[in-house]
């Protein structure tokens, strides 16, 4: 089903998608592209105190290949993205699904569950903080409750990744929620009506006709969010600090220590650009995996 | 229709807002420079109440120079101040520090020369806080690729007398601080009563820099020390797995989620009466009489750090700078100087505040009204500062990593500090250190 | 197999629907509450445990701190101002070029694009900071609002050119051709029937774009630091000191934060239902 349709014509119709593009292109190419070109640049540099930058050549990312820290903190953040995208697709989409339907309050219950993602990220790592902690914190007290010992999520090596998973599962399952929702509720009438005339189960109706059709917002949802997780920083930094020990130290963490603490800004540098490819190949395999299963 | 209507009326409102507003901010917001006024940038701080509330109004109204002070979060101040040394931006005047950063912007020319500015120092500065702001470092090991001869340059002066002091509660405490870290752990095995929330001692668990820092004072207190010789890495030595032992010994009365704590719920469960004792900063001193704060009103006292081997205390002062792109030094250098005058100590100290002068250190009614001045004092006779070497960070990262995981075991002190040292021996190998 | 149609199926399927969204509310709104909760706090009951549910001596003091000691309300305003012109300006020229996305670009092509509308949210900000800072001090725009603006919208633009290009797509083109033949020119027919049917999509997108924005820290800390210029989360970053974090001021300034976006959220929900159907086509 080609899309590609466009009306051919006058020229003034062919220039049309470019203009529609140019401005886009204009600000992105400005004030992100060029940065990402410094970057580049400055991962081919080294930074000796007090001394001019020197050039390096590919140093930086050779100490990266052989940096056992960073290839951990590689792995670390995809368990994380994995997980935390996952869970929140899932999630969102039986929010989004429960919720198409008009029904009374709509409009609070929708609002109620989207003010999660709308409190700075700062914020929500701080309140978590105190609901994690070990002394005061509503988790432990419960658990007191319940089991009559106390628990420390933050300072346990096995709960405490699972524990940052939940808090960007709770303040991000929203997005999911929301444009899935608008997804649905974008989706034209007569197919349903007619799948339903002709007595498809709703299963089916989901499983055949909703599922595909949301393709398009499905795919950019996971993109998106699986972006985002991957480069998670404040909850980590606020939380846990990449403690216990190294099982919550995520990629943009090394980045942000190199830099500021310890003033390694080529290296830096090497590794944001590192990232960059990494999430590159991530982002088509994704793309693609959804295009082949036409 | 009418929605469409609407939505461009209020889309050419808001463009027009936007417009006018962009415009009129366009009239300066920029650090004008000139007599007019300095601008210090600074991260947030209880302990640097009392120099916005109260001095810098002060210096205002005595030399007729406005004073901006710009705040953000300790990282985030960090990067900003990165960012304006490099850029050469000059949007700040006066940089407040911690002095683990001086030799990273002094050695990396983000500050102003303070001797060929013509500042003179006096004899009433403490002698082990002035040291902090000179560069290349007055004592000690000098990092690779600093000259070993060059000459020292003040860069730097201390603004806020931070230390850490021993907090101790002088009810269950009843004869007095302890003498030892021996009669530390002894109490806290005596009456700590975990059943109810009563903890012998509480420290930050948090790896990297604050389980080092909580760590610093009981390493050298064992006679342990974190580089020999040359910057060979020492605190793998007997004396330093010693001092671990029994840091994790005295761990083991702690509250159970010590390894997340930093220093704010380290200074939380003091002030809420949960623990006995701690070794914290002097910006805490003031909050503990504070009901708003402090469960434990009246009922702290404060010393120097316990002996073992050796009686020490750790420097973590604030510290004040002038940037090299400054729009406005000479005001920035006429603060400086009044705020370390003699007599502007004194008031400093007579408002609450924590001096770096002797002479207001050891001032009558500044120490009645402030008790902790005394401890403070002999803490900055015996405090040992941080290494003074940009590379310092990486290997405190290192040793951090190692020391928060001998916590969550509760053992294997010599393992995880053979580890440490190992790994912070090749990161220096690497940064053209003559080690290993 | 059973019809739907059937009362008590109806029944069991409504109660199902109510308990799963009753319990959604509960978990998402439980650590909001405790925001709230904790904003209404002294510092001193914070830490108090066990844990109260709702504090001994509610005090307003935390809201009065933001507002008279800190200069919420000059920050609250800055944020308003260039996350609002900057949104604005992101859905008009962004929705602009996904349209063209949407019905112009071939299946290659679509691939390549994702890439580089996406790239800038690969690169963690600290790797932007230094360039992004230079740029805007050869424009003078240092410490200004239309400094941040232009920063924002270029943040903003990828995120809506993907996003409104999907919900474009779902639109079948017959539906526009169809009116074309009819006589109606391409900018009638996106205006009457494209964007009526991406109502949502626009709808999802302003929010979220709006949420984002207005929450971030890192560029805003660099690039602006006064009362003239900087944003409400700049403002607020000094909560957390050097050695303490005002948990009660930090929860006071994560409500006012939130207020505005669920308010706005609140008012556009209307438009987050099925958009109008040509149902006289085909």
């Amino acid at each position: 089903m080609a899309r590609t349709r466009g009306l051919e014509g006058d020229r003034r119709r062919k220039a049309l998608p470019w203009l529609l593009l140019a401005p886009t292109a204009l600000f992105v190419g400005a004030l992100t592209i060029l940065p990402l070109g410094y970057s580049v640049v400055t991962s081919f540099r080294e930074f000796p105190l007090g001394q001019a930058p020197a050039f390096v050549g590919l140093q930086n990312y050779r100490n990266l290949i052989g940096d056992a820290n960073f290839l951990s903190s590689l792995e670390t953040t995809l368990v994380f993205t994995i997980a935390a995208t996952g869970l929140e697709f899932v999630l969102g989409l039986g929010l989004a699904l429960l919720l198409k339907q008009e029904f009374s309050f709509q409009g609070i219950i929708r609002s109620s569950l989207i003010i999660p993602m709308a409190i700075a990220p700062v914020v929500v790592g701080i309140i978590w903080r105190l609901l994690y902690n070990a002394d005061v914190g509503l988790f432990s007290f419960a658990a007191q409750a319940l089991t009559g010992h106390s628990v420390s999520v933050l300072s346990s090596t096995t709960m405490a990744l699972p524990a940052l998973i939940l808090v960007d599962v709770w303040e991000w399952t929203p997005f999911m929620f929301l444009l899935l929702l608008a997804g649905i509720q974008s989706l034209p009438h007569e197919p349903f009506e007619a799948a339903r005339v002709d007595g498809a189960s709703a299963w089916n109706i989901f499983l055949h006709l909703t599922m595909p059709m949301l393709r398009p917002v499905i795919v950019v949802a996971l993109l998106i969010r699986a972006l985002d997780a991957f480069t998670v920083f404040d909850q980590v930094f606020v939380l846990t600090q990449g403690g216990p020990g190294t099982a919550t130290e995520v990629a943009t963490l090394m980045v942000y220590k190199t830099a500021f603490r310890f003033s390694q800004f080529g290296y830096a540098a090497s590794m944001a650009v590192a990232l960059l490819v990494l999430v590159m190949f991530f982002s088509a395999a994704i793309t693609r995996a959804f295009r082949a299963s036409v | 229709m009418i929605r469409r209507q609407f939505l461009r009326n209020s889309l050419g409102t808001v463009a027009a807002a936007a417009g006018i507003h962009a415009l009129s901010s366009c009239g300066g917001a920029k650090n004008s420079g000139g007599r007019g006024q300095i601008t210090l940038g600074s991260y947030a701080d209880p302990a640097l109440d009392i120099l916005k509330d109260v001095l810098l109004p002060e210096f205002e109204k005595a030399t007729g120079i406005r004073t901006e002070w710009v705040e953000a979060d300790f990282s985030g101040w960090l990067q900003k101040a990165l960012n304006d040394g490099q850029t050469k931006a000059g949007a700040f005047d006066i940089y407040v520090m911690d002095d683990l950063w001086v030799p990273r912007f002094a050695g990396a020319g983000y500050l102003a020369n303070l001797d060929e500015l013509g500042f003179q120092t006096d004899q009433d500065f403490v002698p082990s806080a002035l040291d902090l702001g000179y560069w290349p470092p007055k004592r000690g090991l000098r990092q690779p690729g600093i000259d070993a001869r060059a000459k020292s340059t003040l860069y730097a002066l201390p603004l806020i007398s931070d230390v850490q002091l021993l907090f101790y509660r002088h009810d269950i405490y009843t004869n007095g601080a302890p003498a030892t870290w021996d009669d530390v752990l002894r109490m806290a095995r005596e009456k700590c009563d975990p059943a109810h929330r009563q903890y012998g001692w509480v420290t930050r668990g948090v790896k990297g820099n604050p389980i080092v820092n909580s760590f610093f004072v009981m390493l050298h207190a064992f006679g342990g020390g974190m580089f020999g010789e040359n910057w060979k890495v020492v605190f793998n030595s007997p004396q330093a797995v010693e001092a671990l032992e029994f840091y994790l010994r005295l761990l083991a009365y702690a509250p159970p989620g010590v390894a997340e704590f930093d220093s704010d719920q380290e200074g939380e469960t003091l002030l809420q009466g949960n623990a006995f004792a701690a070794t914290m900063w002097t910006g805490w001193c003031r909050q503990t009489d504070d009901p708003a704060r402090s469960r434990v009103v009246n009922k702290i006292s404060f010393d120097v750090p316990p002996k073992q081997v050796k009686q020490v205390a750790k420097l973590g002062l604030f510290m004040a700078g002038i940037a090299s792109s400054a729009p406005n030094r000479a005001g920035a250098l006429e603060f400086l100087k009044w705020f370390s005058s003699s007599a502007t100590q004194l008031r400093f100290a007579r408002a609450g505040g924590t001096p770096f002068k002797m002479s207001a250190l050891q001032d009558g009614e500044a120490r009645g009204r402030s008790r902790w001045l005394d401890s403070t004092a002999k803490a900055l006779a015996i405090g040992v500062p941080s290494p003074r070497t940009s590379d310092w960070s990486k290997v405190e990262d290192i040793l951090g990593t190692e020391l928060n995981r001998a916590l969550l075991e509760k053992g294997k002190a010599k393992q995880h500090l053979d580890a440490a040292a190992a790994e912070a021996t090749a990161f220096l190998k690497s940064a053209g250190y003559p080690v290993g | 197999m059973p019809r739907l149609t059937s009362s008590t199926q109806r029944r069991l399927w409504f109660g199902i629907r109510v308990i799963l969204i009753a319990l959604a509310l509960i978990i998402t709104l439980l650590p909001v509450y405790w925001m709230v909760n904790t904003s209404l706090k002294t510092q001193v009951e914070v830490f108090t445990s066990p844990p109260t549910l709702w504090p001994e001596n509610p005090t307003l003091s935390n809201y009065i701190n933001l507002f008279v000691r800190r200069h919420l309300g000059a920050y609250l305003l800055n944020s308003v101002i260039i996350v609002g012109s900057a949104v604005v300006l992101s859905l008009i020229i962004g929705s602009l070029a996904a349209y063209s996305l949407a019905r112009f670009a071939k299946a290659g092509l679509q691939d390549k694009v994702n890439f580089w509308v996406l790239a800038p949210r690969m690169i963690p900000p600290v790797a932007l900071v230094v360039p992004m800072f230079l740029i805007l001090q050869q424009l003078g725009l240092i410490n200004r609002k239309l400094g941040l603006i232009l920063v924002y919208t270029a943040f903003n633009l990828p995120f809506v050119a993907l996003m409104m290009r999907s919900f474009f797509q779902e639109i079948p083109v017959d539906l526009e051709e169809a009116a074309m033949v009819d006589g109606a020119s391409r900018l009638r027919s996106i205006r009457e029937i494209v964007l009526p049917l991406a109502s949502p999509g626009l709808v999802a997108t302003s929010i979220f774009s709006l949420i984002v924005t207005f929450n971030e820290f890192f560029f805003a800390l660099i690039l602006t630091s006064t009362p003239v210029a900087a944003t409400l989360p700049v403002g607020t970053a000094a909560l957390i000191g050097k050695t303490q974090t005002l948990y009660g001021e930090m929860a006071a300034a994560g409500v006012v934060a939130a207020v505005p976006l669920v308010i706005f959220a609140l008012l556009v929900q209307r438009h987050l239902v099925r958009g109008l159907t040509m149902g006289a086509v085909k």
